[in-house]
C-alpha cells in the first residue's frame, strides 16, 4: 500500500486533494482517504528529567517501560528512580514507581522482564506518596532525580517523625553487624539510608549532592572511595569505629526528640 | 570473613534482633495502608540474616535445640531491651508481638 505524509496547505478553489505531476502510486481521479498521522503512526509518550540528563540508548528504554506500562493500564504518573539513572550500565534492577496504578503488577513486571530488565515496582496512591516526601528521608532522596512521563514537581515541606527515624535506623545498623557479608553495593546502600536519615533529622536537605558530601566530611572522601568504589577494605576498622560513634549519636538524638514529640 | 560457628550465631543474632526490632516500631508508627512500603527493606534485612544462616551448620536443617534455644533466648533479650529503652521515652510499643515476630523470624532462617 502507497502511503504519502504531507503538509495540509488549504485554498478557496479546489476542495480536492492536489499532488505534484510526478508524484507515484496514484493517479488523476483516485479516490483517497486523509487523516491525520497520529491515528496511524503510534504517538510517542513523553519523557521528563528532573535533576539528570539521560543518554539516548537509556531514553529509548524509559520509552519502552512506559510504553509497556501505558498499554497495560492507567496512572496518575509512572516516575523512574535509583540506580538505572547513574552513569553506564551498572544497575541491577530498575526502581519503576507507579502513582495511583490501575494496573495488573504481575502483567507489568513479566513484560518488563522480557525485555531482560528486572523492575523493582513501586505501586502507591498519590496521598501516601505525598505522605512519604513529607516523612520519609528516602522518598525525599528518590525524587531528588528521576524521570517521568508527566510533569511534575515534588516540594513537600517535612514532617519530621522521630519515631519513625529511630525505627528505620535499625535497618542501617546492619552496615556494622553484617558489614563482612554484604556486597559493595548492600554497604553503599546502607550508607546512604543512615545518612539521608541524619540530614533528615537535622532538618537538612536530602539529596544525592548533600549525601555524598557528608559521607565524605564524616568518614573523610579516601575512606570511601576505598571502600565503597574500589572495594579495598583496609580502611574498614577505621570506618566502623567512626560509624559506630555516628549512628550512637544520631540514635540518641533522634529517641530524645522522639521522646519530646510524645 | 568470619568463619568460626560462634562468631557467626554472634552476627546473626544482631541482625535478628536489628530486623525484629525494626518491624515491631514499623507497625507500630505506620499506617495499614503505607506498610508495604517497609515490606522490601524487611525482606532485605531476612536475605542478610540469611546469607549468616547459611553458614552455620547444619545447613538446610533446623539447629540442634540446644542452640537454637540459646539463640531465641539472646534475640528475645536483646529486642526487649530496645523496646523497653523506648516505652520509658513514652512510645506506645505492643510487647506481645516480640515472641510472635521472633519465632516468625527463626522459623524464616530454620533456626527452629
Amino acid at each position: 500500500m502507497v502511503r504519502l505524509i504531507k503538509k495540509v496547505s488549504k485554498g478557496t478553489r479546489f476542495n480536492q486533494i492536489y499532488l505534484q505531476k510526478n508524484e507515484a502510486g496514484f493517479g488523476p481521479g483516485e479516490t483517497v482517504v486523509i487523516s491525520p498521522i497520529t491515528d496511524i503512526i503510534d504517538q510517542e509518550l513523553p519523557i521528563f528529567e528532573y535533576n539528570i540528563k539521560l543518554s539516548s540508548l537509556k531514553k529509548e528504554i524509559v520509552k519502552k517501560i512506559f510504553k509497556i506500562i501505558d498499554d497495560l493500564g492507567s496512572y496518575g504518573n509512572i516516575l523512574i528512580t535509583g540506580s538505572f539513572l547513574d552513569e553506564g550500565f551498572n544497575f541491577e534492577d530498575m526502581d519503576i514507581v507507579i502513582i495511583d496504578p490501575k494496573i495488573n503488577k504481575e502483567k507489568v513486571e513479566n513484560s518488563i522482564k522480557e525485555m531482560g530488565i528486572l523492575p523493582h515496582l513501586i505501586l502507591i496512591d498519590s496521598k501516601s506518596f505525598d505522605r512519604g516526601i513529607k516523612k520519609e528521608p528516602l522518598f525525599r532522596l528518590m525524587v531528588d532525580r528521576f524521570v517521568s512521563i508527566k510533569r511534575t514537581i515534588f516540594r513537600e515541606e517535612k514532617d519530621i517523625n522521630y519515631r519513625l527515624l529511630d525505627a528505620n535506623l535499625f535497618h542501617s545498623k546492619n552496615l556494622i553487624d553484617a558489614y563482612e557479608i554484604l556486597s559493595i553495593k548492600e554497604r553503599k546502600k546502607l550508607l546512604r539510608d543512615f545518612i539521608s536519615i541524619k540530614l533528615f533529622a537535622e532538618d537538612k536537605e536530602v539529596t544525592l549532592n548533600n549525601v555524598k558530601k557528608e559521607a565524605d566530611n564524616l568518614f573523610g572522601k579516601d575512606v570511601i572511595k576505598e571502600l565503597f568504589y574500589y572495594g579495598n577494605n583496609e580502611a574498614k576498622t577505621k570506618f566502623i569505629s567512626k560509624f559506630k560513634k555516628e549512628f550512637n549519636v544520631l540514635q540518641n538524638k533522634v529517641m530524645g526528640n522522639a521522646s519530646k514529640q510524645a | 570473613m568470619p568463619q568460626n560457628r560462634p562468631d557467626l550465631i554472634k552476627r546473626f543474632i544482631g541482625i535478628a534482633s536489628n530486623t525484629v526490632t525494626h518491624k515491631i516500631l514499623i507497625n507500630t508508627e505506620v499506617e495499614e495502608n503505607t506498610k508495604n512500603h517497609y515490606k522490601l527493606e524487611i525482606e532485605r534485612d531476612i536475605d542478610i540474616a540469611l546469607k549468616y544462616r547459611d553458614k552455620i551448620n547444619p545447613i538446610g536443617d533446623v539447629l540442634p535445640e540446644k542452640d537454637s534455644e540459646e539463640i531465641r533466648n539472646k534475640i528475645l533479650l536483646k529486642v526487649k531491651s530496645e523496646l523497653l529503652k523506648r516505652k520509658d521515652k513514652g512510645y506506645n510499643i505492643d510487647f506481645s508481638l516480640i515472641d510472635k515476630e521472633v519465632d516468625k523470624f527463626l522459623k524464616e532462617n530454620k533456626v527452629i
